[in-house]
């Protein structure tokens, strides 16, 4: 009785506890939605459906097997996370591009690999000549379509599964000297913890993100090695600094506005003084008072004294504003809470000791469905705008807008440039005084990775046509190719006085790897690659092969005789084989059904070979044209075993500062659970300093 | 079906499952009209953030409109998309999290204790609890949209509660 009586109680505590939780998170997430144009959604499908690589079948099996392993995700962080400032501590790691010792033995720190990395390492035993991907990016946005793409191409040299006797090799591609890279160690004398997101200002001096006891900081540094805060303006989220001048900018967003207005402001001594910019632009046409504009700042630069900040702006609905603009409550304070159903919307106002419930339709608000979103511009389309708001410090007006987006912005002694990607067309737009902007068209779209350098140069970091592209501009110039390197893509890149650094991944060649794997389920084993570079399907009772498939079959964008394929929602792909002789549905193979045998490839612990990154290169060069590569392995001497790195690098004036934190696929044995898919290894975060004459 | 419809509160709770049955006659458009509001409060109910829902909800119905015409359940469909884009958001954030990652989290100043308390649940848990408490689901639906069996949504229901009830009294 008792047990019953508590089981009770239990039950009903958690109803009411659930029940206050729903309520809350009714209070969080309900409110207005404006919907966009149904083509939107349609072009939407259509740019993934564009972007999706052929993936039909059996063959989506081992596209599933990439995928789960978590190597989805990674390479789309754009930050990253530290712990500690830094001094120097250690011997030179090895360098040059000698090849790797077998059966090195300890110290472990800077020891180089004793096992080649995937590129270099080359095991012969895949498949090879498989066919060539189209590994362009997926549309902005859809980031299943891009991580699909990334995986697809950053597993095809995994370990046992996929070797491709056509990798390049850093040593291949380099036709300058590499870096000699030095272990730093943490310096934590001054506070700082957490030191991550490092960039380089350009003109020497590296700036990074910090936790400190005051709370987040900025901090730089003239050596790579001392570090001290740069003085923030208070209740900023930062997002985009500029202290290459004399005029310092930050731009970010209100921390202590719910709606996370936009902020941004300038400081001429260095910090100790902050005053902040009226942003806000106004509207082109005049919009009701229930849709205001957010501001969000997208970038922030000066020139001299004066100051460019480029934002975005759309109108949200403040539905309390439009309650009262409909007569339904006298002012917003009056609002106690509101209520949805499927027709109206319930209102309750008054004050804390007395309250009336008042109601008005959807339609009466203007919100039914067949009525135009009430904050929808006149044409009815939500269009991002990019305005450029200039500013000498006193006066603050609007230049110009533009439909489309920032790539990337910077201010040089000689003036502003901004390279925007409109619906059209990628435009460069330069303005000596931040008034009058002069628009040249670039052509074409791709990923870029930008960097500013001193004097105004910017470097690029372009992908198209399986090639990475170096480019530089001056002031208003076009960007003119400085170096290619065909098979690699780009990833980080950073300049200052001691050159211009990025990382590269290679562009592999293979469709999608096979992994040696068996997964049994009703009788039937599934033996992946088996042939290799195909399948079998195996009848356990019979001891025979129901179906063998040849990589010809999987490289097919046929689904053979006998298989089905069904696109699960999250895009996985579950395959159905059937009886030759009947048709009966033999047994159905499902992403799931893979996962266990992932994991203990993760773990490291099977004895079919473990997936692995790609390696990742550093290329450095101190006029853009000629480069020296290496592979993390050799600049870091970090065995493979440790963890796959994920590197930022920046540049200062005579050095260049690499963070290197690891990420293990031996502790992904959760993914898909409540862990995440891809942890990172503990401590495991390390800098390096090379010196550049 | 209006604008706010559905997910309103732990009560009003009209799933669109007359969409489910009389697909045929509806066109892409009319289900798109109907179901975008409740999709992306669903998710921002998820996420707990404006960030990234509305991309999540846009993202599902390009996945049902590519298949449209093959879908027996759209309705269905589209709220696992919406379900598994929301999980995966929430699994990289988890990541990012715990190894100080990425943009931070805009938090907006002023929120509900149990909303910051299911904000630090595992994202399997608090996604379970979500559908079941705000989004009104049945075992069944959640089972189907997190791609679990019913049992296990018993399990992850019953061991969110227990731990949003320690986060709370932290």
């Amino acid at each position: 009785m008792n047990d019953n009586r508590h089981r009770d109680q239990r039950t009903s505590d958690d109803e009411a506890l659930g029940a206050a939780l729903g309520e809350a998170v009714a209070r969080s997430a309900d409110g207005p939605v404006d919907t966009p144009p149904v083509l939107e959604i349609a072009e939407r499908a259509s740019a993934s459906e564009t972007a999706r690589r052929v993936r039909h079948g059996v063959v989506g099996l081992a596209a599933a097997a990439a995928l789960i392993a978590g190597l989805v995700t990674w390479r789309t962080w754009d930050g990253d996370g530290g712990n500690g400032n830094i001094k120097l501590i250690t011997q030179p790691t090895v360098s040059g591009t000698t090849a790797p010792e077998p059966e090195q033995s300890e110290p472990a720190e800077l020891t180089r690999s004793d096992s080649a990395p995937a590129a270099a390492g080359a095991d012969p035993a895949g498949v090879a000549d498989e066919p060539a991907v189209d590994s362009a990016d997926g549309p902005p946005g859809d980031e299943t379509s891009t991580a699909e793409s990334r995986s697809g191409t950053e597993q095809a040299d995994s370990g046992s599964t996929v070797a491709d006797s056509s990798l390049l090799t850093p040593e291949e591609l380099s036709t300058g000297p590499t870096l000699m890279w030095l272990e730093v160690d943490l310096d934590t004398s001054t506070g700082h913890t957490n030191v991550h997101g490092i960039e380089s200002v350009g003109d020497g001096r590296v700036l990074a993100r910090a936790a400190g006891d005051a709370g987040d900081s900025v901090v730089v540094t003239t050596d790579g090695t001392r570090w001290s805060a740069v003085p923030m303006p208070a209740g900023l989220l930062l997002e985009y600094i500029d202290i290459s001048g004399d005029r310092w900018l930050v731009g970010g967003s209100d921390t202590t506005d719910p709606g996370q207005a936009g902020r941004a402001s300038f400081s001429d001594d260095g910090g100790t003084t902050w005053t902040e910019l009226a942003i806000a632009p106004a509207p082109t046409e005049p919009t009701p008072s229930y849709c205001p504009e957010k501001v969000r700042v997208r970038s922030v630069m000066s020139s001299g004294d004066r100051i460019v900040v480029l934002i975005d702006s759309f109108a949200v609905l403040d539905l309390a504003a439009l309650v009262v603009e409909h007569g339904l409550a006298p002012n917003r304070d009056s609002i106690l809470r509101w209520d949805y159903t499927a027709e109206a919307l319930i209102i309750e106002v008054g004050n804390s000791s007395s309250s009336v419930k008042v109601e008005a339709t959807h339609e009466e608000l203007g919100l039914g469905p067949g009525q135009p979103p009430p904050c929808a511009a006149p044409d009815g389309t939500h269009t991002e705008r990019v305005h450029i708001i200039t500013s000498d410090g006193i006066d603050t007006e609007r230049a110009a807008e533009y439909t489309g987006w920032a790539v990337s912005a910077a201010g040089t002694p000689d003036g502003f440039s901004v390279i925007l990607t409109t619906p059209q067309e990628t435009l460069l737009l330069t303005s000596s005084d931040g008034r009058n902007w002069i628009e040249t068209p670039l052509g074409g779209y791709g990923r870029s990775e930008v960097a500013r350098s001193s004097g105004g140069t910017t470097w690029h970091a372009t992908r198209g046509d399986g090639t990475l592209h170096i480019q530089r501009s001056g002031f208003g110039e076009v960007p003119t190719t400085t170096a290619t390197f065909e098979g690699l893509q780009p990833g980080v890149l950073a300049a200052g006085p001691a050159g211009v650094v990025a990382t590269a991944w290679p562009v592999l060649e293979g469709l999608y790897p096979i992994p040696d794997l068996q997964v049994t389920k009703n009788g039937y084993e599934l033996r992946l690659n088996e042939p290799v570079g195909g399948l079998t399907l195996w009848d356990l009772a019979e001891g025979s092969a129901v179906y063998e498939f040849g990589p010809e079959v999987l490289q097919s964008d046929t689904i053979p005789e006998g298989v089905r394929e069904i696109t699960e929602a999250d895009g996985s792909t579950t395959v159905v084989f059937e009886d030759p002789d009947t048709g009966e549905d033999l047994v159905a193979i499902t992403s799931e059904d893979l996962e266990p045998d992932i994991d203990e490839m993760a773990a490291g612990t099977g004895q079919r070979g473990a997936f692995e990154q790609p390696p990742t290169w550093i290329g450095w060069s101190a006029d853009g044209t000629d480069w020296g590569w290496q592979d993390a392995a050799e600049a870091f001497g970090i065995d493979p075993g440790e963890g796959d790195p994920w590197i930022t690098l920046a540049v200062g004036d005579d050095f260049v500062l690499a963070r290197v934190e690891l990420f293990r696929m031996s502790d992904a044995s959760d993914y898909g659970g409540e862990l995440g898919p891809y942890p990172p290894v503990d401590d495991s975060v390390r800098w390096f300093i090379a010196p550049v004459p | 079906m209006g604008a706010f419809a559905a997910y309103g509160s732990s009560q009003a709770l009209a799933l669109p499952r007359v969409l489910d049955c009389g697909v045929a006659a509806i066109d892409f458009d009319a289900f798109y009209r109907a179901e975008y509001g409740p999709m992306v409060r669903l998710a921002r109910g998820l996420l707990d953030t404006s960030e990234c829902a509305e991309e999540i909800a846009q993202d599902a119905f390009a996945k049902v409109f590519e298949r449209w015409e093959r879908l027996d359940s759209p309705g269905g469909y589209l709220r696992t998309a919406v379900v598994n884009g929301a999980r995966s958001e929430l699994r990289k954030r988890e990541v990012r999290r715990r190894v100080g990652l990425g943009h931070p989290r805009q938090v907006p100043a002023e929120r509900d204790y149990l909303v910051d308390a299911l904000d630090r649940l595992p994202p399997k848990r608090r996604t379970a609890l979500v559908l079941r408490f705000y989004a009104g689901f049945s075992e069944r639906e959640i089972a189907e949209a997190m791609s679990v069996r019913p049992g296990t949504v018993k399990s992850l229901v019953s061991r969110g509660l227990a731990e949003l009830r320690e986060v709370i009294e932290q």
